[in-house]
């Protein structure tokens, strides 16, 4: 879980970052697009296969399953 | 009548239509109007959630945004997929307490946790105060499309009153079914209408999205990084994290009935898992702002740089459907704000007796709220504006309230966090009309230090008064079970 946890925050610390890194905070283009926009857009998209790692972990799973059942939780 | 008003009018009564077709009776069931009887999968979930991002702000004012701030403007791009995944741990914990204990909205949640009727009541005050002008935007945003489109301004009078009287009727008949449905057409017109848009209008006037990020970086470089000025670093980072926080406790009361209308935590965590990916067509109306940075005169209303350049490239009746798109991203919120404050008046504001006055103070506050935001729109449109300005910062002092109530101990009594809420919002208020702060960090979150000192300071005094003992949380052991499970 941890393992997923740390991926999920990489996408979400290169977010926060965004405005304070010099070689995305700057006047250039990437790929045609100004290299702020193409940052974002390229975390932003990486936050759901992150979440999704989470989503479909074995462990969300059991957990899951142990709720339908009524089952104990830990 | 001109081919733009024509299929401007026919498609806010096809909204009106889905609206309507989202629920085949009338309820008379507040949870059930409320909440869709707590049904709803990912798939509905995903549009009714969905629909909250993509606004008239965001249709026409990102690209207003990217034309007067350049990409300033893309603070807005993370804020709302950094919130989804705080509530992808938080959401579930809000659903299965709402559902154990029964709440239908905001103000219920909060009254319920800290035991206190009044702390339910202000928050439900506030919510509705903050998020009135919110309501007005959408109908403006309306009026100012038709407008632009049609030239003539009763023409957007008229388009105003159709549309919100429609909207009125197909809330109070279909409840959140309605605001479900017509999501459905929403985000479909508008991604149809957005794709059309983001390579037409930069072909048409630049030669394509590559030639006008060139020409802004041989014109306007500046507008291609974030610097000093009004939208500096400190603007950026602090709208950013302000408006994550906003989203991530669920400070505005419309968020809940979406998520209270979940079936399960499993769709509503499966629904953040994949909501992030639709927040980048965000970045669409954004590059049309771009467009118009190289194409539109400086000085050029910033609101209206997109349809300005729709109405120079595209017939009339396209420009209608661009329209009719710009009134489905005011109508269909609108709809879930409705729902949002009529259920905070009924069941948080108003005394009700019974569970049909219950309603029908409910669906009575729906036309209440609905003409008050309309008249001031027509007679008064610069009433509210001043008050809009409150309704993020404003909001955003609900934070720690919130926060604390997501916790299985009750660490902090409500007198606290009420002193705390009341001083935020007064300094919000000093900060935004005293002429007194000139910095560029967010007021929302310059004013959330004192209200948190206070609450602590109040905390600290209601222990030293009455021991230290901390009180559980009534029956919640699925409240309990969560934060388990995040280890």
């Amino acid at each position: 879980m941890r393992r997923y946890l740390i991926i999920l925050a990489i996408p979400v610390v290169a977010l926060v970052a965004t405005v304070w890194l010099p070689f995305v905070n700057r006047a250039s283009l990437w790929f045609g697009l100004p290299s702020v926009m193409v940052w974002s857009v390229i975390w932003v998209l990486a936050i759901t296969p992150a979440l999704a790692l989470l989503e479909f972990s074995p462990r969300q799973r059991d957990a899951d399953a142990r709720e339908a059942g009524g089952g104990p939780k830990r | 009548m001109t081919s733009t008003l024509t299929v401007t009018l026919l498609g806010i009564v096809l909204i009106a239509v889905f609206g309507f077709l989202g629920r085949r009776k009338p309820t008379g069931d507040l949870s059930e109007w409320t909440h869709g009887g707590r049904q709803f999968g990912a798939m509905t979930m995903w549009f009714l959630q969905a629909g909250e991002v993509f606004t008239t702000f965001t249709f026409l004012g990102m690209a207003g945004l990217a034309f007067s701030g350049g990409v300033a403007a893309l603070y807005a791009l993370p804020y709302i997929p950094l919130a989804y995944v705080g509530l992808y741990f938080l959401a579930p914990i809000i659903w299965r307490r709402a559902h154990e204990r029964g709440h239908l909205t905001q103000a219920d949640f909060l009254a319920d946790f800290y035991d206190s009727r009044l702390l339910g009541f202000i928050t439900a005050v506030f919510g509705v105060v903050f998020l009135l002008p919110y309501l007005q935007l959408q109908i403006t945003g309306l009026g100012l499309a038709v407008q632009l489109a049609t030239g003539d301004q009763t023409s957007s009078n008229v388009s105003m009153v159709i549309a919100f009287v429609l909207v009125v009727a197909f809330v109070l008949w279909s409840g959140i079914r309605g605001v479900a449905t017509t999501s459905y057409f929403k985000d479909a017109i508008m991604l149809v209408v957005l794709l059309v848009l983001v390579v037409a209008i930069p072909a048409h006037f630049t030669g394509g999205i590559g030639a006008t990020f060139h020409k802004i970086m041989a014109t306007h470089p500046d507008m291609l990084h974030i610097h000093s000025g009004t939208y500096d670093s400190a603007w950026f980072f602090s709208s950013m994290v302000a408006s994550t926080l906003g989203v991530l406790f669920m400070t505005f009361p419309h968020q809940w009935p979406a998520l209270l209308s979940a079936k399960s935590p499993v769709a509503v965590r499966r629904n953040y898992v994949f909501l992030p990916v639709y927040s980048i067509a965000l970045a669409l109306p954004m590059i049309i702002g771009f467009t118009a940075l190289v194409v539109l005169p400086k000085g050029s209303k910033s609101n209206g740089a997109l349809l300005n350049l729709v109405h120079q490239a595209f017939p009339g009746w396209f420009v209608g459907i661009v329209v009719v798109a710009t009134a489905a991203t005011a109508m269909v919120p609108a709809a879930g704000l409705l729902i949002g404050m009529s259920s905070l008046i009924a069941r948080n504001i108003a005394r009700t007796r019974s569970d049909r006055s219950q309603f029908l103070v409910n669906q009575g506050a729906v036309v209440g709220v609905t003409a008050l935001a309309l008249g001031l729109a027509i007679a008064r449109p610069d009433l509210l504006v001043n008050l809009l300005l409150l309704t993020y910062s404003g909001l955003d002092q609900l934070i720690p309230a919130i926060g604390l109530a997501l916790l299985a101990r009750k660490l902090v009594g409500v007198w606290p966090v009420l002193a705390g809420l009341l001083v935020g919002e007064i300094v919000v208020i000093w900060l935004t009309f005293g002429d007194t702060y000139s910095g560029h960090v967010n007021v929302g979150l310059v004013a959330l230090v004192p209200n948190i000192v206070v609450l602590l300071a109040g905390t600290v005094l209601e222990r030293t008064l009455r021991g230290t003992k901390q009180e559980r949380v009534p029956q919640l052991p699925e409240a309990e079970a969560e934060p388990e499970r995040l280890r």
